[in-house]
């Protein structure tokens, strides 16, 4: 509750700034908000200093807040280019504040009625801002389906979410524990399909390509970071519900994570469109969070969380990566964004980094992730090793093939490009992606069960 | 038809090359920086800079413009990227940033992590606690933990006919 004071009351003190300081001034708020919800993660259990009548929150919920908060400040850094385009850009800070501030709610919230509302409401910010700065006229459609997606996979759960209340009494997540003997498959779908889309899990994931492609630099970091992870959390809390006995539904789950996983990798490696590759990117390193949730194991979890909280940093810095890129060059080709790297060569370092970053080139805490979550898949099925293998030959093809032609390519179209289009404000924000996987590297168990 | 086959083929071709092109030049957006081209003086493109010759020609180009540059006048001024007119306002809001996002996370972080965070779910004061208390039990000649550490009369079964209906799986 002391943090959405604390938003609310510098909010309150911006607005009184003058309009071309506001925005570096919400910046820094969310640096400091980053800071104050750092507070939230003493203790194991749940934190003693966020306890109140509406929000309880644990480590599941507090990395996730401390996530939001961080990408949604990124993600007005690096959207600079944006000044000039339709609609007036004090409006998006009013909407990605508003955005960050029903995530954190939503994060908080101790009820499943208010998470609902919590997790449905941030889609109209997120469809706003696609709609007002998405690069195309294709972007209208990109809105129709994540809309459609995402309300048509989450009424089932609106009504899950009634009966459960109507059958205990109270919406209190922490208090409900339903039996899972005579539950079916319908039931099973409908409780978990809205955050399967929302992660996106194979073969739900159609949406995500297109409103990442569609969306503005800053609109793809809020997505990547920060909104797929919904459907992560989102599944913690219902499984903590049915106290982590999801038998064979479960494996179901699990099996088409791993073939998602597969699929996802090999479309990134016929990708052209940058941005389209770390949306595919995305939906194959989801499948490894999925499986690691499915499978009801205390590693799992853990593999799981260190997942979506590592790639709620790395993807985000692809994007602001190449909306550097193809802002220089006018094109989101990759073999086109060749000629910027050559231009300004500190770029072709930058992306090499954020490339094993993503493909989990230790020490990122992404191989710590696979590894888990690899175990616990294993544990269940010794076979399913050959799947697995390859996705990993693809991970590495699609990402050493990416960085060959970013870097590589014979020059083929003659472009002008001005390497003072690369500003040290990109730079710091690339930077303020990467040092926090620090954190997670040295802490990586703090997401294990007591 | 060896003429018909060989036209098409030819005419394929060129449809390729033409997709080829379109593809590679449809795909650009309007720019939305504020940059001006204008801005610098010498333009140059990546070709210049891949060839050795041309790079030095480039760099002959460049020493000679900027032979009597001063370095520290106005136009020459690299900007941070937050504000192009002012330089004291745009080197301001950089220290501004990174001490927000840097400097105070870092030592709050560090903080947190070491004092709250320490010892997280008491999992070396268990370690400790469990070698204090299995030095006691070996003076006294206990074993580690005893068969029956929970009593078995308080210890409530469910009766065969609740099991009944109950589907058991025992995994081994």
């Amino acid at each position: 509750m002391g943090l959405l004071i604390l938003m609310a009351l510098n909010c309150f003190c911006v607005m009184f700034l003058n309009k071309k300081d506001q925005t570096v001034a919400v910046v820094n708020c969310f640096g400091v908000w980053s800071a104050f919800s750092l507070m939230y993660w003493g203790g194991s259990g749940v934190s003693r200093e966020s306890l109140s009548e509406l929000f309880c929150v644990d480590i599941y919920s507090s990395s996730m807040i401390s996530l939001s908060l961080w990408i949604c400040g990124i993600s007005i850094l690096v959207s600079s280019c944006m000044t000039n385009l339709r609609g007036v850009f004090n409006s998006y800070l009013i909407l990605v504040t508003l955005l960050c501030f029903l995530l954190v709610q939503c994060f908080m919230v101790n009820t499943l009625a208010m998470f609902y509302v919590l997790f449905e409401s941030t889609l109209i910010p997120l469809a706003s801002i696609i709609g007002i700065w998405g690069g195309q006229i294709e972007r209208v459609p990109s809105i129709q389906y994540m809309a459609a997606y995402t309300v048509g996979g989450s009424f089932p759960l609106l009504l899950i979410f009634t009966t459960m209340e109507v059958h205990a009494g109270s919406s209190f997540m922490w208090f409900i524990s339903m039996k899972t003997t005579s539950l079916n498959w319908l039931f099973w779908g409908g409780c978990f399909l809205g955050f399967l889309i929302k992660l996106p899990a194979f073969p739900f994931h159609a949406w995500l390509p297109k409103a990442h492609v569609q969306a503005p630099v800053g609109g793809s970091v809020i997505l990547a970071g920060i909104l797929l992870k919904l459907g992560g959390y989102g599944i913690t809390r219902m499984m903590m519900l049915f106290s982590y006995t999801l038998e064979s539904f479960g494996i179901l789950v699990m099996s088409f994570s791993i073939v998602g996983s597969v699929y996802g990798a090999f479309m990134c490696l016929r990708q052209s469109d940058i941005k389209k590759l770390i949306a595919y990117s995305s939906v194959s390193h989801m499948a490894f969070s999925i499986m690691g949730l499915f499978s009801c194991t205390e590693v799992g979890m853990v593999g799981a969380y260190i997942m979506l909280v590592s790639h709620g940093f790395i993807s985000p810095g692809l994007f602001v990566l190449s909306g550097i890129n193809s802002e220089m060059v006018h094109s989101r080709k990759i073999k086109v964004m060749s000629d910027g790297v050559r231009a300004a060569p500190s770029l072709g370092f930058f992306w090499l980094v954020m490339i094993m970053a993503n493909l989990g080139v230790p020490p990122c805490p992404v191989i710590i992730s696979e590894v888990l979550s690899v175990v616990c898949v294993i544990a269940l099925y010794p076979w399913v090793f050959v799947l697995l293998l390859m996705y990993f030959i693809l991970s590495g093809a699609y990402s050493f093939s990416l960085y060959c032609q970013l870097t590589r390519t014979k020059k083929k179209i003659k472009m002008k490009v001005f390497f003072n289009e690369v500003t040290l404000k990109d730079m710091s924000a690339l930077y303020f992606l990467f040092y926090p996987l620090a954190e997670v590297l040295f802490k990586w168990d703090l997401w294990a069960m007591m | 038809m060896a003429t018909f086959l060989r036209r098409t083929c030819r005419l394929h071709q060129q449809m390729s090359g033409a997709r080829r092109y379109i593809q590679r030049h449809s795909l650009r957006f309007v720019s939305t920086s504020d940059k001006k081209e204008s801005n610098l003086s010498i333009p140059f493109t990546p070709e210049d800079i891949a060839d050795e010759t041309k790079r030095k020609e480039l760099h002959k180009r460049l020493e000679e413009h900027f032979k009597d540059e001063d370095l520290n006048s106005p136009k020459n001024r690299i900007p941070y990227g937050y504000e192009e007119n002012v330089p004291e306002v745009d080197k301001f809001n950089y220290h501004t940033v990174w001490w927000f996002w840097f400097v105070i996370p870092v030592i709050v972080g560090i903080a947190i992590f070491n004092f709250s965070l320490n010892d997280y779910g008491l999992r070396s004061w268990s370690e400790r606690e469990a070698r204090l208390v299995m030095e006691e039990r070996e003076k006294k000649g206990l074993p580690y933990v005893e068969k029956n550490y929970i009593d078995p009369s308080k210890i409530e079964l469910p009766s065969e006919e609740d099991i009944e209906a109950w589907d058991v799986k025992i995994k081994i």
